[in-house]
């Protein structure tokens, strides 16, 4: 089971452009990650905030509608958030010049 | 009755020598005492300190169920490696460029302007942008004439805003027969502008036709106009010779009116500057400017670094008439004199007590009209100013060309007023800049002429251009 999601880990990772992935549990905890620590820590921390945010705005929008996808594009990298019930994941990419 | 008589000595003793005696006698003072006392102070202080060592939080291997971790992976990496797949082929951002908000790289030199002019003697004598901020007219002229003129002047229009804009060609070259010393667009048509020759012609053209031109003879030896901003047919010319001649232009006719003239003399200086020759003949004018808000109030520099404010109100006339038209005085009053030629007397754009002017004796002074006997500030530059002009934007920056080719903006709100904020860098060959000229409608845009007989544009930062907040 623990290789066949660190398996998957790896196959994000060795994807063209990306720097990192964080698997974020409900609570806001980083599960699993291949950043170091502080960046982590700090990575999951902003992006659950921003997270919480967006999805409230879609929600408050049409509360029948949910978040699936967040990106942020930013002058170095690309943040890919993909929300989920019980687990949030993140993946950093570089934005390709 | 005779007789013999022996008298005998007598004698007494003296008086005045006594027998000396001597005595001996003795004293001693205390003995002399030497001290020696040393001080010193030794201080030391130690302090220590040391911060708790940090610990290093780790949150633990916190529990999770495998199986729903692992489901939702393999429900949600498909979808993320295609939206990774579709970044990385996406061009949507391709040459997007963000604002940067930071100004640091917010100077840039747009375009260094040439015109195939061969007169080397020539350089940029004036610089002024249309009244929609796209054309820049350059005219060239020679800085010094010990005779009279023989070099072939001209102005050169460029449009910035054109798709075949070429910075090394000319959208029109006009050829002049002497020098083009100064240069102004009219205040509402944009193909509309008006140059004055060193022969004394005021030349107009209108871009928007083939080429008009409307040349005028001028008593002066040295033309120099000034649109004002309010009359909209309305050319004013100052010549060296102390006259200041307005014209009405009419389009349709195609010719220019004299409507009024006005005459500054010697006798106009304050008693304590001017010397005692020639008190009717004129003062060269070197510098106007109209006012803002009272376009009857103007004010005039002169080569020998007098100030003068005048009225057009003014109905006291002189002996000297110009073309049949009787030349009035002007001056009202005199503002503290520069030591040097006046290049550049300006009324605030945003004040209508303030008054900037810059002299050969490289000072920039700030004046108020309520305070008309000493500038309320003055800067002294360290190299040689040639140009000043008030920013369009901010009311209390100004720019000031200097002879090393660079441009200095300076603010005088803050405390360092003294030194320029910004430098504006050189073109690669340093030469003095000779004119400058804010765009008015495109505010951060400012045109430098130099003495290379180049022209170059600048984007001049937010800062020297947009109101700081607070």
């Amino acid at each position: 089971m623990s290789a066949e999601v660190e398996e998957t880990l790896k196959r994000i990772q060795s994807h063209k452009g990306v720097v990192g992935v964080i698997v974020v549990n409900s609570e806001g905890i980083p599960i699993k990650s291949t950043l170091d620590n502080p960046t982590t820590i700090q990575y999951t921390g902003l992006i659950s905030g921003l997270t919480d945010k967006a999805r409230s705005v879609v929600r408050d929008l049409d509360p029948t509608n949910d978040l699936t996808f967040l990106r942020v594009r930013s002058k170095k990298h690309e943040i890919m958030i993909a929300p989920d019930k019980e687990y949030m994941l993140i993946v950093v990419q570089n934005t390709n010049e | 009755m005779f007789s013999g008589h022996d008298e005998e000595a007598s004698s007494f003793p003296s008086t005045w020598k006594t027998e000396q005696s001597q005595a001996s006698d003795g004293t001693q003072t205390d003995e002399v005492g030497t001290e020696e006392s040393e001080c010193q102070v030794i201080e030391q202080i130690e302090a220590g300190v040391q911060t708790e060592e940090e610990e290093n939080k780790s949150l633990g291997t916190p529990q999770y169920d495998e199986a729903s971790l692992s489901e939702f992976l393999t429900r949600i990496t498909p979808k993320v490696l295609r939206e990774l797949d579709r970044q990385a082929r996406s061009q949507a951002f391709l040459g997007y460029g963000a604002v940067q908000e930071e100004a640091a790289s917010g100077v840039r030199l747009l375009h260094t302007l040439r015109c195939s002019h061969s007169d080397p003697e020539c350089v940029v004598s004036s610089v002024a942008w249309s009244s929609t901020g796209s054309v820049i007219g350059v005219t060239f002229g020679a800085m010094e004439h010990q005779d009279w003129c023989g070099h072939r002047g001209a102005i050169a229009v460029w449009n910035i805003n054109r798709s075949d804009f070429d910075a090394n060609q000319p959208e029109r070259t006009i050829e002049a027969s002497s020098c083009v010393l100064s240069l102004a667009f009219h205040p509402s048509n944009p193909a509309l502008f008006a140059a004055g020759t060193f022969n004394g012609e005021i030349l107009v053209y209108d871009l928007s036709r083939t080429e008009e031109v409307t040349p005028l003879a001028l008593g002066g030896v040295r033309g120099r106009d000034g649109a004002p901003p309010r009359a909209h047919h309305t050319l004013t010319a100052t010549t060296t010779t102390g006259q200041v001649l307005v014209w009405s232009l009419s389009l349709t006719k195609q010719q220019l009116t004299l409507k009024a003239g006005y005459m500054v003399r010697t006798q106009d200086i304050p008693r304590g500057v001017r010397t005692q020759v020639g008190e009717d003949s004129g003062v060269g004018i070197a510098a106007a400017s109209y006012s803002h808000d009272d376009p009857t109030l103007f004010l005039l520099g002169g080569e020998g670094g007098s100030l003068f404010l005048c009225s057009a109100n003014s109905e006291a006339p002189t002996v000297m008439d110009f073309s049949g038209i009787g030349l009035r005085r002007c001056v009202t009053s005199c503002l503290a004199p520069h030591t040097g030629k006046v290049l550049e007397a300006q009324f605030s754009p945003h004040h209508h007590h303030a008054l900037l002017s810059a002299a050969s004796d490289s000072q920039i002074r700030l004046y108020s009209l309520l305070q008309p006997n000493k500038p309320v500030t003055t800067t002294h530059s360290e190299e040689q100013v040639t140009c000043a002009q008030w920013s369009p934007t901010r009311p209390l920056v100004f720019a000031a060309g200097l002879g090393s080719g660079r441009v200095a903006l300076y603010d005088l709100d803050t405390r360092s007023s003294r030194q320029p904020f910004l430098t504006l860098a050189t073109p690669e060959k340093a030469a003095p800049a000779t004119a400058l000229c804010f765009n008015h409608r495109n505010m951060s845009l400012l045109g430098v002429g130099d003495a290379l007989g180049e022209g170059w544009g600048v984007a001049a930062p937010p800062s020297g251009c947009l109101p700081t907040p607070g």
